[in-house]
């Protein structure tokens, strides 16, 4: 139990294979039972249609149109993004992936399958949001820098959020209650991105500074998820 | 013990009765509150603070009186935090006119009230024991982490700031300083008091229920 | 290579509840040692505690290999466990699955040694089949060779025969005899036709 796996060990080409494994697995799952990615693929373009239905006669501001579609990737993403760990602790299987895999390469296998998963998303609901809403991106490259940014931070505070939610008692309404107000500093930041990058007369000067602020954000929380990981995990007692 | 008590009731009375008594300052409307909000604020960072380090501290030596510790300093700083949300909401109606104004402090205290929402309904939903201090402690830190970063990120993304840090720094007189500085002194006396309170309950709470299995 | 475990005054209590009181056993390398007890007695949770899932109130169990002691990160590929909560993956398919749990162990991959796993318990017909469609019976056969199929120094396992047919508990008893050639092995079980599995019995008390 001291000897902590956090401690410098040598990561050999065997740690990036169960990290493959992990993912590889998942996404096999994943495309035989297609449960997550239909349940995030209806439920966002529900809430996209219900939004664009009920402000067609109102033009939105650029500012509404970001937050919305924020709105909507962050709670598609906390329909779907639990059901990994969930399933795994709810089946018996988390106890065999504790005993046969690293901690470190169980956070950043699921964690890469939740990018891919949200990435799902965000190939649906950023072209029809932008179809609806009539908005034209001005700088399409600083769009999709933030659209990546984004997704990195929020699967990576939602693989954590997900491996606490699937052991507690109620796991689904929890989900979005962690996540969220961990959640916030991306959500704004990214917001605020996506407005500038959406506005024509901005310049690179002016969103270079914002998406920083992202990536600063990913980089903080894939640290604290991998130092921590373990401890969120694994029983001590 | 009780010296220090006694000594934090005189020093806290002084503190209120200085803040009612020091003559307004220029450009700083709502005037009492002034001394109280922001040392309020500050001790609920330090409150969560707190409670993350003895959360690091379970993490570490698997002791239940960590989480004690970690969950006693999250229930006061939860307090605090309340109390900072409330006077910030008063003095912003004082000084800009509303009672919210999303400024990039108060922004700041009202999403750490969500997140200590957040860890003590995580609490209540975790029925066994050792997953309820392990998983708690592992929150205090992501919470505290991801608060910190809110305030570093808010200013620099171009939330408006207003210049309500006035008082810290230079720009004030002495005795406004000294009284500001001496109200954070004396609310954090009022934090390790409390708290200090709590987590005596609690060890007592255990110790009858281990005594009556 | 020589192996051994050693359990020295074990205790684990949940909460106020002792479970295991002060129990001390050693095995050696090719040793089989059988642990009974009544229902709740705690074999299932020695068996946690041994494979590494569960951590002891107090005392220690420690196992050495080659007089170096095995920590937690190596354990993966030192120990197969089996027990009735802990499943493979229901979606995949037996190869799949145990080419999974050897991937994520850090170990290689040979794709004859598991047609030849399937074949000893009887399923290279089902090997496309998913788990989850699979007989309890069946299911328990891919968790044995899961649990065995990377060479583990230590086999634990809880009550194996669960659900296996005559012809199953044939196939385990073989499967014992081959990792007493490599290790190992720890059964826990109530089961009579297994208690001559081992060379020695270990009796946990409620
Ligand atoms: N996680 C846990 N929390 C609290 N009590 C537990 C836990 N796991 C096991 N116990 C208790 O420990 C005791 C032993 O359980 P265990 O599963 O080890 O028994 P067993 O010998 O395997 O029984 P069986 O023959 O029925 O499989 C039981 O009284 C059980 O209630
Ligand atoms: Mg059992």
């Amino acid at each position: 139990m001291t000897k902590s796996s956090l401690s410098g060990r040598k990561r050999n080409p065997s740690f990036w294979r169960s990290i493959g494994a992990i993912f590889g697995k998942d996404l096999a799952s994943e495309l035989r039972t297609r449960f997550a990615v239909n349940t995030l693929l209806l439920f966002s373009v529900t809430s996209l249609t219900i939004v664009s239905f009920s402000t067609a006669r109102t033009p939105l501001t650029k500012e509404a149109q970001s937050a919305l579609l924020w709105i909507v990737i962050f709670f598609s993403a906390m329909t779907g993004l639990a059901r990994s760990f969930v399933r795994e602790e709810e089946s018996g299987t988390a106890d065999a992936l504790r005993l046969t895999a690293p901690a470190e390469s169980v956070f950043l296998g699921k964690f890469a399958f939740n990018c891919v998963l949200l990435l799902c998303v965000e190939a649906v609901v950023v072209p029809l949001s932008l179809i609806f809403w009539a908005v034209s991106v001005d700088a399409p490259l600083f769009f999709t820098v933030v659209l990546f940014a984004g997704n990195i931070g929020l699967s990576a505070v939602a693989t954590l959020m997900a491996a606490i939610v699937a052991q507690t008692s109620m796991q689904a309404g929890l989900f979005a209650v962690l996540s969220f107000p961990v959640l916030i500093p991306l959500l704004f930041t990214a917001v605020r991105a996506t407005l500038l990058s959406m506005d024509a007369v901005r310049q690179v000067g002016e969103i270079a500074p914002v998406i920083r602020m992202l990536f600063v954000f990913d980089i903080v929380m894939l640290t604290l998820g991998f130092l921590l990981f373990d401890y969120i995990w694994r029983d001590r007692k | 013990m009780k010296a220090w008590y006694a000594m934090l009731g005189i020093w806290m009375s002084a503190v209120i009765y200085e803040a009612f008594a020091l003559p307004e300052i220029r450009g700083l409307v709502g005037h009492p509150i002034a001394y109280f909000h922001p040392p309020i604020a500050i001790v609920t960072f330090i409150a969560f603070l707190v409670a993350m380090i003895h959360g690091l501290r379970y993490l570490r030596w698997n002791d239940p009186i960590h989480d004690v510790k970690s969950s006693k300093a999250a229930e006061v700083g939860l307090l605090f935090c309340f109390l900072a949300t409330v006077t910030g909401a008063m003095w912003s109606k004082a000084n800009w006119g509303t009672f919210w104004s999303w400024d990039p402090k108060q922004t700041s205290i009202f999403v750490v009230l969500l997140i200590y929402a957040a860890y003590f309904s995580l609490r209540s939903s975790t029925p066994n024991p050792d997953r309820r201090h392990r998983l708690c402690a592992v929150y205090t830190v992501i919470g505290f982490i991801s608060a910190v970063l809110l305030m570093f990120i808010l200013p620099r993304i171009g939330f408006s700031l207003h210049p309500n840090d006035a008082m810290m720094g230079g720009g004030s007189d002495r005795p406004v300083r000294l009284l500001f500085w001496a109200s954070v002194l004396g609310f954090s006396g009022v934090f390790a008091w409390m708290m200090e309170l709590a987590v005596k309950l609690a060890l007592m709470e255990m110790k009858i229920k281990e005594m009556s299995q | 290579m020589s192996t051994s475990l050693t359990v020295t005054n074990l205790c684990k209590q949940f909460e106020h509840r002792v479970v295991l009181r002060n129990v001390s056993f050693s095995v050696a390398n090719g040793h089989a040692l059988v642990v009974t007890g009544p229902n709740g007695s705690g074999k299932t949770t020695l068996m946690r505690i041994l494979s590494g899932l569960m951590l002891p109130t107090s005392g220690a169990a420690s196992l050495e290999i080659d007089g170096t002691v095995v920590d937690f990160d190596e354990r993966r590929r030192e120990v197969g466990f089996v027990t009735p909560e802990v499943h493979v993956y229901p979606e995949l398919t037996p190869v799949e699955n145990l080419k999974f749990f050897h991937t994520v162990r850090g170990l290689e991959w040979d794709e004859a040694e598991a047609a030849h796993w399937l074949r000893r318990v009887g399923l290279d017909a089902r090997r496309d089949d998913p788990v989850g469609n699979f007989s309890s019976g069946m299911k328990q056969r891919v968790k044995l060779i899961c649990a065995l199929a990377h060479h583990p120094s230590l086999l634990l396992l809880d009550e194996p025969g669960a659900n296996l047919d005559e012809r199953g508990r044939e196939s385990l008893s073989g499967m014992v005899e081959i990792q007493r050639k490599r290790g190992m092995t720890i059964i826990a079980t109530n089961d009579p036709k297994e208690l001559t599995l081992g060379d020695e019995i270990v009796a946990l008390r409620a």
